[in-house]
């Protein structure tokens, strides 16, 4: 007979996010940059624009556009080698990032532009759209972009009873019971959730449940996150010149 | 440091560039096309009102005075004091004063504030929605952008790269997320209909243009018809963040003259953060190497003391280094001596530079006599070393 999981195969508490680091500016071409490591996964996204976008039909008069690129390198994974490329899941992990990002961007200034955002994946383990979408929102702000706030974004969810919070891979793929993976991007300051997705199954107390377990986890997040980007300016405070 | 504190505040930007001084030419009835979106505030005194992407106050320099025939422009009455003083027991700002901020973090609670350029209301209370540095004047409170593309904006003196010939102008690349049109009708002398564009500019060329229209949809145009606009040849351009322009201007010009004065450099900086330099090769790399230095420092209090030293040692040296090389009196080590001039000027666009981002400029030698025509010497009555009246 199994065992209910109580303890987390890492050890954590169950509304603990893996351990973080951020950095802002980690690539000196673009024009805004990130790194974002949560536990063994590591993103890296890059901003480039606003610039002109080409092919033109694709161009919007009355805003910019948010363009999205997810991609896992190949090494990427648990040893088996990812397929470089784009395929059906990075797809639409690109696009949920895009939507999970665009209400908090003002691109109204910016008609016909389009500002590219590509996110990479060295490692992953688990949770990587939510470190994609968590890196892209200090990469946006480091190219200098109008936002509301910056988006965090976490995974909750459960293992059989438990409610989890940044499942990791071994609980992701627990054998032994019923797993629910949640993906949830937050504005932090106004709790508006933009992006939720569902892999499983969950009643509705426990998803109320977790949801508000991860709120508590995205704050902490996007403490890393404003860190992050306040280190990288942090000797531009201050006096300034005479 | 103190003076920060005293409110009411003289109208200042980020540092140096106070504005008053920068901002004379403008209010003599010239084209005024930055002063839309002005309000009077009392005493005649100006503000900006709040708007996504126009700077604060005292951000934006801009310098031509002196270049029309003598014209004397007098310093405006822009010593601004806080456009409007923060009332009596307003609730204190939640952040300092020249704090970095970022995007979504409350800047202060209350409507005794008004958010400016940069900032958003959220509620009651005022947040910053981008990364910069809290900025409170009076009730005003703003950011200044520490990143971010150059925003065209009218008026603006801009270096452009020539990207594309149209049927009746210029496409030229000016550093930011949308490209300029230098239309036919806003050269400088006459261009016959039906004729090859590229013998005036060819793709590849650097200009020197003015800002005249922004259109809502951001197309943008651009004329040499003003005063200094030329076509930048030889040398090399570099670019730098557009936002740190104004400290590489410094106040008054006074980091960019001590920079020209001891590299010995033409230089011309574009608000779009493009910069043509031109001299001899060697000091030119030296020229970029400061440039790159001000960047990286241009917050550290007394800059342009700090870059000059270095500076001054940095010369020293490679003056050192070329007198060993081949022995010559200091006062001729800018490659004036007769005979030599000729190949050290036509070596100099190609001269390898350390600094990445390095553009050559133009053409070299050769082709000079249409640029004659056009750029060197655009309306006659100007004196050839124009360049430097462009530096905001």
């Amino acid at each position: 007979m199994m065992m209910a999981y109580k303890k987390r195969v890492d050890g954590r508490a169950p509304d603990e996010p893996r351990e973080m680091e951020a950095k802002a500016g980690v690539i000196s071409r673009a024009d805004g940059s990130a790194y974002f490591k949560i536990g063994n996964t590591m993103a890296y996204a890059a901003v480039y624009g606003p610039r002109e976008l080409h092919p033109r039909f694709k161009q919007d008069p009355a805003r910019g556009v948010l363009r999205c690129h997810y991609n896992m390198m190949p090494f990427s994974g648990s040893g088996e080698r990812v397929r470089p490329g784009r395929n059906r899941r990075s797809q639409e992990i690109s696009l949920v990032t895009e939507k999970a990002l665009l209400p908090v961007v003002k691109l109204e200034d910016f008609p016909n532009a389009v500002v590219d955002v590509f996110i990479e994946f060295p490692q992953t383990d688990a949770g990587s759209r939510c470190a994609g979408i968590t890196a892209a929102s200090i990469a946006l702000a480091d190219a200098g972009l109008t936002m509301k706030d910056l988006v965090a974004a976490v995974s909750v969810g459960r293992v059989g009873d438990a409610i989890l919070v940044d499942l990791n891979y071994a609980e992701e793929s627990y054998p032994d019971e019923e797993v629910a993976d949640i993906p949830v991007a937050m504005i932090p300051s106004t709790g508006e959730i933009t992006l939720l997705q569902m892999d499983g199954k969950i009643s509705h107390e426990m998803l109320m449940k977790a949801l508000e377990m991860g709120k508590g986890a995205i704050q902490r997040i996007y403490k890393v996150q404003q860190d992050a980007l306040r280190e990288k300016y942090a000797s531009a405070g201050g006096d300034g010149d005479e | 440091m103190e003076e920060r504190h005293d409110r009411p505040n003289p109208g200042r930007g980020f540092g140096h560039g106070r504005r008053p001084s920068f901002r004379h030419g403008r209010d003599d009835g010239r084209e005024g096309g930055r002063d839309r979106g002005h309000d009077r505030g009392p005493d005649n005194r100006r503000f900006e009102r709040g708007g996504f992407h126009r700077g604060p106050p005292g951000e934006r320099h801009f310098r031509d005075e002196g270049r029309d025939e003598g014209h004397k422009p007098q310093v405006d009455t822009f010593e601004v004091e806080s456009p409007v003083a923060l009332p009596e027991g307003a609730a204190p700002p939640i952040v300092k004063d020249r704090e970095v901020v970022v995007p979504g973090q409350v800047l202060c609670v209350g409507l005794d504030y008004l958010p400016s350029n940069g900032t958003v209301r959220r509620g009651d209370a005022i947040a910053a929605s981008v990364l910069g540095l809290a900025n409170f004047q009076g009730r005003l409170v703003s950011i200044i952008p520490l990143s971010g593309r150059y925003m065209p904006m009218v008026g603006d003196v801009v270096v452009g790269k020539v990207i594309d010939i149209l049927l009746t102008g210029w496409r030229l690349e000016i550093n930011s997320a949308y490209s300029a049109v230098l239309s036919i009708v806003n050269t400088q002398g006459y261009i016959r209909k039906g004729e090859d564009l590229t013998k005036y500019y060819h793709i590849g060329d650097f200009l020197l243009t003015r800002i005249i229209t922004v259109t809502s949809q951001n197309l943008i145009d651009v004329t040499m018809k003003a005063p200094g606009m030329r076509r930048l040849t030889g040398g090399r351009v570099v670019r730098v963040s557009p936002n740190k322009v104004p400290r590489i201007i410094g106040k008054n010009g006074s980091m960019l003259e001590q920079v020209k004065k001891m590299t010995q450099c033409d230089i011309v900086v574009g608000q779009n953060g493009m910069v043509w330099l031109q001299g001899h090769p060697r000091n030119e790399v030296a020229a970029v190497e400061t440039l790159r230095k001000i960047e990286t420092e241009a917050h550290v209090a007394g800059l342009t003391q700090r870059i000059t030293g270095w500076l001054e040692r940095k010369m020293t040296a490679i003056n050192a280094l070329v007198a060993e090389e081949a022995p010559l009196p200091p006062q001729q080590v800018e490659g004036e001596q007769p005979g030599e001039a000729g190949q050290e000027e036509q070596s100099a666009p190609s001269a390898p530079g350390p600094v990445e981002d390095i553009e050559e400029s133009g053409s070299d030698g050769e082709e000079t006599g249409e640029e004659l025509l056009l750029g060197d010497n655009p309306s006659g009555d100007l004196p050839d070393d124009t360049d430097d009246s462009v530096e905001g």
